[in-house]
């Protein structure tokens, strides 16, 4: 059974007179050990949908079941027991961790919260065995977070998501601020907890090539809705989305003889306080023909088992194949 | 021995021992130490570091924008033969505005946030030059169809907080460019923008000086951007370049371990990826010996805790400070290093 399911999800921000549809009707599922890369660009709604899947945002309609509890459902109380088990790593490290609070004290507040019953030498205990296992050099407990480097902020706040144990740890580009040598260090260190705690990710990135790396499955997001999801090769090899088709072809390859055709858009984002009509990617979709896009959103259909795309259109029928 | 049949052009860009250094009363930072380079009529070089590199210091002396308390000790920079390191202020002014066009990475720190638009062009362009407002007009309206500005007039009316990140940025380029440079420097002008806007943004740049023939230095932590857009790439590392040369020779078979590890820690499917090991020298003090010591793989010359080694020709057009030859000990191309049979 999944870990983590999300089902017609949907959020509305006000802001002044106009509604912010960040989030228009997301199921999306993730299993126990697995990684689910969400990718979409600035105002898909990806980061809203983290903290859905966390409880810090409450839906507007539908449903979120994280190991077996409805978060809607729960009371203020029994949110916080289940934050336990599942967790965040922001984006910018330096500022998700508090300037006044030494390294130590920071990854030993969680276990304060969800664990009152352990003395301090238990807890320091606690907080030493999680800073080594992240990697962190012990002798850094009493430092404060602007005493690190980048590379050491992160590893504090990934010691301070996992210090509790949980099963789901949502990471919001965790690495987008980091120099490539050091974001290697983290993804290493992510994917070594992952195999060693049994950890369920939702990673929330923009980035293609570390998703390549990092996921077992992918949700590609646009406008608030995911347009394709399915195991990575699939999503990331044979696109059958044309926005999906669009965004891979923008990521830039590192190798010099490689130089794949850049299929470019046109146009912007449509505005997510009024929402289109028919297929969110109708104004900016090359495909375009089926008379339903114009008038009706398209139904997300599995194409090939796990593999599920939201449109009318095929393009893995009419390109050759990348 | 035959002649060349042409010589080489003159470089439009010639760097030459540039030292920059940011000093206060409690210490001094040596951000550059001895960087030296030159771009051709025509060539867009990639200049890529990660932080602390030194690479926007360099470009901020390129461009005579260093912020006090940085300032060039050492060296020249030559915008085609003329020194514009201890020129006057005004003169170089003059110079710089109308010959090197400078995209930032954030365009809204570029942009003036109380003027309108219209304002900045006439700004920019009645600084070099006379101009009826008419004429300017036309001017900057036609900049702004070329970046792909679908309606230029009502952004002319605007103030840029008005303008989304990738319209920002058009608007920027825009600005660089009207007073039709033959250099353009970029620094980072994409760190920030969704994919298929940094895309969209690049190929303009690149349309832009190729149309022109414009040279461009394109500064970036991205080796996609590098791979993509440059013929040539400087790699910076503590304030020195380790290693220059063609994109497809740097980027396929690096001469330096700095530029082998760096190519390493790209995120690819299945490989593994190597973080850095050690630490990057503070540039307070700068080490006696190989700036890249402390997280060298392969250190294993006497020279190497002792000498700062110099930039020497390993190939065609393809300099490394390094004392040895990595390439003798590697068995494939980096690019492909986690498939290595055998390894794990």
């Amino acid at each position: 059974m999944a870990l983590v399911t999300l089902s017609g999800v949907r959020k509305t921000f006000r802001r002044g007179r106009s509604q912010v549809h960040a989030v228009n009707g997301v199921d999306l599922h993730i299993e126990p050990g697995e990684t689910l890369a969400l990718i979409g660009e600035s105002g898909s709604g990806k980061s809203t949908v983290g903290r859905l899947a966390l409880g810090l945002l409450q839906p507007d309609e539908g449903t979120v079941v994280v190991d077996g509890h409805h978060l809607e459902q729960l009371d203020r109380k029994a949110l916080q027991a289940a934050r336990r088990n599942m967790t965040i790593v922001f984006q910018e490290p330096f500022q998700s961790l508090d300037p006044l609070m030494s390294v130590g004290r920071i990854i030993e507040e969680p276990v304060v919260i969800h664990e009152p019953s352990l003395t301090p030498a238990e807890r320091r205990e606690r907080v030493e065995d999680t800073m080594r296992r992240v990697i962190l050099d012990p002798g850094l407990y009493e430092r404060r977070p602007r005493e690190l480097s980048g590379g050491q902020q992160q590893r504090v706040g990934v010691a301070r998501a996992i210090v509790t144990g949980p099963k789901f740890v949502v990471l919001d580009e965790p690495t987008s601020s980091l120099d490539l040598s050091v974001q290697a260090g983290i993804l290493e260190l992510l994917a070594n907890l992952q195999q060693e705690l049994d950890l369920a990710y939702l990673f929330i990135s923009h980035d293609i090539g570390t998703v390549d790396f990092f996921s077992d499955r992918v949700a590609v997001m646009y406008l608030g809705q995911v347009v394709e999801t399915g195991p990575k090769a699939a999503v990331l090899d044979t696109p059958r989305h044309p926005y999906t088709e669009a965004l891979l072809s923008a990521a830039l390859s590192a190798d010099p003889t490689e130089q794949p055709a850049h299929i470019s858009l046109t146009g912007d984002i449509p505005s997510p306080t009024e929402l289109p009509e028919g297929c969110f990617f109708y104004s900016r979709c090359g495909y375009r023909g089926d008379p339903r896009c114009a008038t009706e959103n398209p139904p997300l259909r599995e194409v090939t088992p796990g593999h599920w795309v939201a449109t009318f259109c095929d393009v893995g029928s009419t390109t050759p194949d990348g | 021995m035959a002649p060349a049949a042409t010589s080489p052009p003159a470089p439009l860009l010639e760097v030459s021992n540039l030292e920059v250094q940011f000093r206060s009363r409690r210490r001094t930072v040596h951000a550059v130490n001895g960087v030296s380079f030159s771009i051709r009529e025509g060539e867009t070089v990639g200049l890529v570091g990660e932080t602390g590199c030194g690479k926007s210091a360099t470009v901020r002396a390129v461009i005579g924008l260093l912020k006090p308390p940085g300032r060039i000790t050492e060296g020249a920079v030559r915008l085609d033969g003329t020194d514009l390191v201890d020129l006057p202020p005004r003169q170089l002014r003059q110079i710089r505005g109308a010959s090197i066009g400078f995209v930032p990475q954030n365009p809204f720190g570029a942009l003036n946030p109380v003027l309108r638009i219209e304002r900045q062009f006439r700004n920019v362009i009645r600084s070099h030059r006379r101009g009826r407002p008419a004429e300017i007009r036309r001017t900057a309206l036609a900049m702004l169809d070329a970046v792909g500005i679908a309606d230029p007039e009502r952004v002319l009316r605007g103030y840029a907080h008005e303008l989304s990140g990738g319209m920002a940025q058009r608007v920027v380029i825009a600005l660089a460019m009207v007073l039709n440079p033959r250099l353009v420097v970029a620094d980072e002008p994409t760190t920030g923008l969704d994919l298929t806007i940094q895309r969209q943004i690049l190929d303009l740049i690149r349309d832009l000086a190729e149309t022109e023939g414009r040279s461009m230095l394109l500064v970036t932590h991205d080796v996609g951007v590098v791979a993509q857009y440059c013929s040539r790439v400087l790699v910076m590392y503590a304030g020195q370049v380790v290693e220059s040369g063609p994109v497809r020779k740097v980027l396929t078979e690096p001469a330096h371990p700095y530029t082998e590890a760096l190519l390493a820690a790209v995120p690819r499917r299945g490989e593994r990826l190597v973080g850095a090991q050690g630490t990057v020298p503070t540039l307070l003090q700068l080490p006696p010996g190989c700036f890249y010591y402390d997280r060298c793989q392969y250190r294993s010359d006497p020279r190497c805790a002792t000498e700062t080694p110099a930039l020497r020709e390993v190939g065609p057009e393809h300099w490394a400070a390094v004392h040895y030859d990595i390439g003798a000990d590697r068995p494939v191309s980096p690019l492909r290093a986690g498939s290595a049979p055998g390894s794990d």
